[in-house]
C-alpha cells in the first residue's frame, strides 16, 4: 500500500508565501522583458 | 486475447461511466447560470444535456458493471471513450444556443474548450448569453485540469486504474505516491488561483469603470480560461477589447501560473523557493521565450508597422507570452497580423507556440522539458564523443532534484516532438491546398496542435468542412500527446485479428 498525502509529516495549505514568490518571480520576468526591449530602444532602430 | 479485449470493453465503458457521472455535475454551473440570468432557452438546453448525461452513465454503469482492475492500454481506452462522449454531449448546448451554424461547429469548440486551445468557429460572440460564455470558459477550466483528474477526486477507487487514466491525459508527473492526492492538490492550487485571478482583474476593470457585476464575470471568465492556458473569451476582440495596458500584464501573470508545472507549485508552496530558479524546465522555457520575444521585436522593430517602440514591445510581449505559454489571448487583430505584421515576426510566434510550456501544467505544444532534454542530450553527445570511449559520463539536470538524463528519456522526448514537428507541417499543408498562404496555414496547424488558439484569421465558421475536422483531430492530438491514438491503433488491431 502505498503512502498517502496525508500521512505524511508535511501538509499542504494554502501557502501565501509561495504565491506571493510566484507572483513576483513572473513580475520579475515581465520586468526583464521590458527592460530588454527597453535597452534595445535605447540604442535605435535596427540598421 | 480477442475475448480478453471485449471483456476489456466493457470495464473500459464502466470506468467511462464514473467519469461521465462528474460531468454531470458540471454541467449544473451554466444551469444555474442560465436560471440567474433567466436564460431559459438556454437553461433547457443544459437541463436536456444534463438529462442526457446521466441516463448514459447510468446505462453504462448499470450493464457494465465490474471490478475488474483496467489495464494500460483500457485505461488509455478510457480517456479515448470518455474525451469523444464529453465533447459530443458539450457540444449540444453550444448548437442549441443559436450561435453555430452546424453541429460540427459545436463541436469544433467543445473540442477546443476541452483541449483548452482557444480557437472558435462561434458566431456574434458579443451578444452570446451569459450561461454560454460560462459554459465555453468552464470547458477550458475543466479540460485544463483534466478531465480525468475531475473523475479521480470523486470516483476514485481503484488507485490502480486511476493512475493508468491519468498518464493517458500526458501528465506523468507523479506528485505524490497517491494519484487521488494529487489530483486533489492541482484542483486545490487551481481554485486557488482562479480566486485570486478574478480578484485582481475584476478590480482593474472595476477601477476601469466596467459595473461590478459585468467586472466580476469577465474577471471570472478570463481568469478561468487564462489560468487553463485555454484562450476563449467574451469578446470578439479577445482581450484587445479591454483597451487597458495594466489588464494585458495582469492576464500575461496569470497566464504564466498556469503554464507553470504543478511540480514546481508545490515545490515552492512547500517552502522551496530555490526551485523557481533551479529548475531546468522553467529556465529553458524563459530562455526560449525571450529569444521568441527578440525574433518578434525585431521582425516589428525592423519594418515599424508601430510609430512608436513602446507600442512594438507592448504588442510582441502580449503575443509571445500567449503564444508560448499556450493560451491564444490576443491583442492584435487577425487581420492586422496578416497585413500590417511581416513574416519574420509571425515566424517568432509560430516558434514559441510551437515550444509551449512546461509538462504537467495546462499548456500544450512540445514542452520545455523536452526541449531541455534534447539540448542536455545533444551535449551528452557531444561528452561522449571528446571524451575516451571507457569513461563514463553522466549528465545532470535539476528537475525538482538532481536527475542524470537516460537515453530512453532523450529518445522517448525527441519521439514526441518528431511527431509534434510531423502534425504541425501536415496541417499546414492542407491549409495550402485549401488556398492559404503556407506561413500563416503553418501558423494556424501549430496554434491548433499547440492547443494555443491564435489565429491568423483562417479559423472561422466559413472555413471549409475538412479543414474543420483536421483542426478538431490535431487539437485532440496534441492535448493528449498523441499516446491516445497510439494505444486506440493497438486496440483496434488487437481487436481485428483473427
Amino acid at each position: 500500500m502505498p503512502a498517502t498525502f496525508n500521512n505524511g509529516k508535511k501538509r499542504l495549505f494554502f501557502n501565501s508565501i509561495g504565491v506571493i514568490l510566484e507572483f513576483a518571480f513572473w513580475l520579475l520576468v515581465l520586468f526583464i522583458t521590458h527592460a530588454v526591449a527597453a535597452l534595445i530602444n535605447m540604442f535605435g532602430n535596427l540598421p | 486475447m480477442k475475448k480478453t479485449v471485449i471483456r476489456d470493453l466493457k470495464s473500459v465503458l464502466y470506468y467511462s461511466s464514473r467519469i461521465l457521472f462528474a460531468f454531470a455535475f458540471v454541467l449544473v454551473i451554466p444551469l444555474i447560470t442560465a436560471a440567474i440570468f433567466s436564460e431559459w432557452n438556454m437553461f433547457f438546453s443544459f437541463l436536456f444535456s444534463f438529462s442526457l448525461t446521466f441516463l448514459i452513465a447510468s446505462l453504462a454503469y448499470i450493464f457494465f458493471r465490474t471490478d475488474k482492475e483496467l489495464s494500460w492500454l483500457s485505461g488509455m481506452l478510457v480517456v479515448v471513450v470518455t474525451w469523444a462522449i464529453v465533447n459530443f454531449i458539450s457540444a449540444i448546448p453550444c448548437y442549441q444556443s443559436g450561435f453555430y451554424s452546424t453541429f460540427i461547429d459545436g463541436f469544433f469548440d467543445s473540442m477546443s474548450g476541452y483541449t483548452t486551445t482557444g480557437l472558435s468557429v462561434i458566431q456574434d460572440l458579443d451578444h452570446a448569453p451569459n450561461s454560454l460564455h460560462m459554459w465555453r470558459h468552464l470547458m477550458q477550466y475543466v479540460g485544463g485540469q483534466g478531465i480525468v483528474v475531475l473523475a479521480l477526486i470523486f470516483l476514485a477507487r481503484s488507485l490502480r486504474g486511476a493512475v493508468k487514466s491519468y498518464v493517458g491525459e500526458a501528465r506523468e508527473e507523479r506528485l505524490w505516491p497517491n494519484i487521488k492526492s494529487t489530483a486533489v492538490h492541482i484542483w486545490r492550487i487551481a481554485n486557488i488561483y482562479l480566486a485570486l485571478g478574478t480578484v485582481m482583474l475584476s478590480l482593474i476593470l472595476v477601477l476601469k469603470g466596467v459595473q461590478p457585476v459585468k467586472a466580476f464575470l469577465h474577471g471570472l471568465w478570463i481568469t478561468m480560461s487564462g489560468w487553463a492556458t485555454g484562450g476563449f473569451a467574451p469578446s470578439t476582440l479577445s482581450i484587445l477589447a479591454y483597451h487597458s495596458e495594466v489588464f494585458e500584464y495582469a492576464v500575461a501573470l496569470v497566464m504564466f501560473l498556469g503554464s507553470m508545472n504543478f511540480a514546481v507549485h508545490f515545490a515552492v508552496w512547500k517552502g522551496r523557493a530555490e526551485e523557481l530558479f533551479k529548475n531546468i524546465e522553467l529556465r529553458t522555457f524563459i530562455v526560449y521565450y525571450l529569444i521568441s520575444f527578440l525574433v518578434v521585436l525585431g521582425g516589428l522593430m525592423k519594418f515599424s508597422p508601430y510609430s512608436m517602440t513602446s507600442s512594438e514591445a507592448r504588442f510582441s510581449f502580449f503575443q509571445v507570452a500567449s503564444a508560448v505559454t499556450g493560451t491564444g489571448y490576443s491583442n492584435v487583430l487577425p487581420q492586422v497580423l496578416t497585413k500590417i505584421w511581416n513574416d519574420i515576426a509571425i515566424f517568432g510566434v509560430c516558434l514559441a507556440m510551437a515550444l509551449g510550456a512546461s509538462a504537467c501544467s495546462t499548456a500544450g505544444g512540445i514542452k520545455a522539458i523536452r526541449v531541455a532534454l534534447g539540448v542536455k542530450g545533444l551535449s551528452h553527445e557531444v561528452k561522449r564523443i571528446i571524451h575516451p570511449e571507457s569513461s563514463i559520463i553522466y549528465t545532470y539536470y535539476h528537475h525538482i532534484r538532481k536527475q542524470a538524463i537516460t537515453d530512453n528519456q532523450v529518445k522517448m522526448a525527441m519521439l514526441i516532438t518528431i511527431a509534434y514537428i510531423c502534425t504541425y507541417l501536415t496541417g499546414a499543408v492542407v491549409g495550402s491546398f485549401y488556398g492559404y498562404p503556407f506561413l500563416l496555414s503553418l501558423y494556424e496547424s501549430v496554434s491548433a496542435t499547440a492547443n494555443v488558439g491564435l489565429s491568423a484569421g483562417i479559423t472561422g465558421p466559413s472555413m471549409p468542412l475538412a479543414l474543420k475536422i483536421v483542426y478538431i483531430v490535431q487539437m485532440w492530438l496534441g492535448r493528449l500527446e498523441f499516446t491516445a491514438l497510439f494505444a486506440l491503433i493497438g486496440y483496434s488491431i488487437v481487436l481485428f485479428r483473427r
